[in-house]
């Protein structure tokens, strides 16, 4: 899904819709983003529906000129860290009357490292979901199979079709992935703000 | 924070197996970089890449688009108010005695106002006659005009039989000392936990449309009795806060930031300086008595409401600020060798049970601050002098 920035202009104004379109969109992802901080399905859940809500209420504020994929990725992972910090402190209280404030000693550049991950990862598996989730279930099923280095029989064999089926429905899959991840590519290189 | 996009969808590619020779040099350079290349591995790992992409599948949008659709769409009406009330208060309103009262006659029939103390101390009543009366928790029987008070084991009960019918509410002002605090339950079955140093007004029926209370000065956590005809009010200084049926908690202390906690339901809040105000759980409405601006913050409600159940709960709180709400249970006077410490921030937990002493030897072990201790006098000074 690509951003234009009439789409960012429906959005300050408070369309319905493309609020709609956004949130089936990235909500999936998100969560799972959250979720690689809190470890917490029904929290991620929490986190992320805040996330949006905050957007609709603030939507008037909403710049055309950030991106609203990172403007939310950010978001999920600010408050995530935040629930985050009040998990720990709730297990300290449990053993301790009280804690000195202290910084742990962490490694900051290990957790760069882990944070770029995360983002990248999530964003990564986003693309590769949409393109797949669009093909129909049979070239999906293959894909799939393909994906886990199966071999074209054993393909053959679980789906219960031929040689021949698994392979055209390769090559249309292929095919469709290539034209939708390809349009995709050109418009967000027109879009993309660095 | 930046995501790109570019290697986002080339990497997305090579999953798949669409990746062009033009894309593949793009990625071999990005992949010169040692820690991109650490992620690419983590990224392109076939059973993470099914792992993930069964989690997204797994994950049921509309459910929550509903969802968001409910929470964006709310209105403040009396209509919505009602429904939403009436949801969560039925568990409160099951635990309660019922109160009832018949048209014909007046007569109150499991009526009564009782005061169970959380930690006892003796505990000022004034009857509407502006008579004072100390009530400390022994087996006696307090005689007043209207009717009968019954104290019993740090427990005080307003005798229900011996409350005539009034067409008038009587009032009466209970004042909590500092290191006692008591739970009240109200002729409606509404729950009021005053803290130390609170002195509350309250009516020994309720009569009329609303339901009227008084905080003169103080903390209080009330659990109101759902009523939907009759709305309860609290009203603190020239504040109110207009509730159906819900958990809150009003601190009010003189010289201090005002501040309402609500946790679960929803409340109004009127204050004389600005508008109205509407708060949602795990909301908290903060003010100087002076100032025109209410802040209102989502906050943990935990720090605001566990002084109820015997501890407090700091969390970078200022030295002095902790030390006015320890002052309230403890019995001590701090002073400040060095002004600074006073804005020195800590974290922790004070159980009521716990002496005082322990508190200090905690405080002391942050290595923060010197205390010295004579008889009840603590000074406080700065370790870096």
């Amino acid at each position: 899904m690509n951003y234009t920035s009439v789409f960012i202009d429906k959005l300050r104004n408070g369309d319905r819709k493309s609020y709609e379109t956004l949130f089936y969109d990235l909500f999936p992802s998100l969560v799972l983003y959250a979720n690689k901080y809190v470890h917490d399905d029904a929290l991620s859940e929490d986190i992320v529906q805040e996330v949006f809500i905050v957007l609709w209420n603030n939507s008037s504020k909403i710049n055309v000129h950030t991106s609203i994929k990172s403007y939310l990725y950010a978001s999920v992972k600010n408050l995530a860290i935040n629930k985050l910090d009040k998990k720990k402190t709730e297990n300290k209280r449990k053993d301790k009357y009280l804690s000195t404030e202290f910084v742990e000693s962490e490694n900051f550049d290990e957790i760069k490292f882990e944070d770029d991950e995360k983002l990248l990862s999530q964003n990564v598996y986003y693309y590769v979901h949409k393109a797949i989730e669009s093909l129909p279930k049979k070239s999906r099923d293959v894909i799939l199979m393909s994906m886990q280095d199966m071999s074209i029989e054993d393909i053959q064999n679980k789906l219960n079709v031929s040689k021949n089926t698994v392979k055209t429905h390769k090559r249309r899959a292929y095919a469709m992935l290539r034209d939708k991840l390809k349009n995709n590519f050109h418009f967000l290189m027109f879009f993309f703000t660095p | 924070m930046n995501i790109d996009e570019n290697i986002s969808k080339i990497i997305a590619k090579y999953i798949i197996g669409t990746i062009n020779p033009d894309e593949t040099i793009i990625l071999s350079e990005w992949l010169l970089d040692a820690d991109n290349k650490r992620m690419f591995e983590k990224i392109v790992d076939k059973n993470r890449v099914i792992d993930e992409l069964s989690k997204l599948e797994l994950i049921d949008s509309h459910k929550f688009y509903r969802e968001f659709e409910k929470e964006t769409k709310r209105r403040f009406s009396i209509n919505y108010f009602f429904k939403y009330a009436a949801v969560i208060v039925l568990p409160i309103v099951l635990a309660i005695v019922v109160f009832y009262i018949s048209k014909q006659n007046y007569g109150l029939k499991d009526e009564s106002i009782k005061f169970t103390a959380i930690n006892s101390g003796e505990i000022t009543l004034i009857d509407e006659f502006d008579n004072h009366h100390i009530l400390a928790g022994k087996d006696t029987t307090l005689r007043l005009s209207q009717y009968d008070l019954f104290l019993q084991n740090n427990y005080i009960k307003y005798r229900k039989d011996s409350i005539k019918a009034n067409t008038r509410p009587s009032y009466n002002t209970i004042s909590i000392p500092a290191g006692a605090s008591y739970k009240l339950e109200l002729s409606d079955g509404t729950l009021v936990y005053l803290n130390s140093e609170t002195t509350l007004r309250y009516p020994i029926r309720f009569v009329g449309d609303v339901r009227s209370i008084e905080l003169i000065s103080g903390e209080a956590y009330f659990e109101v009795s759902h009523n939907e005809k009759k709305p309860f009010i609290v009203n603190f200084g020239s504040n109110q806060v207009m509730v159906l049926g819900t958990q809150f908690n009003v601190y009010s202390y003189p010289n201090e930031k005002l501040n309402v906690t609500l946790v679960r339901g929803k409340v109004s809040l009127n204050s004389s300086k600005s508008k109205r105000i509407v708060l949602k759980p795990g909301e908290n409405a903060s003010w100087k008595d002076n100032t025109k601006d209410i802040l209102v913050n989502k906050v943990d409600v935990k720090k605001y409401i566990s002084w109820k159940d015997g501890y407090m709960y700091f969390e970078k709180d200022r030295l002095e600020d902790i030390m006015t709400k320890l002052h309230r249970w403890y019995d001590f006077n701090v002073f400040y060798k060095d002004n600074s410490v006073r804005n020195f921030t800590f974290k922790m937990r004070a159980d009521k049970n716990a002496n005082f002493n322990t508190i200090v030897d905690r405080l002391r072990e942050t290595g923060r601050i010197i205390i010295e201790e004579k008889g009840k006098d603590i000074i406080i000074s700065n370790v870096i002098r």
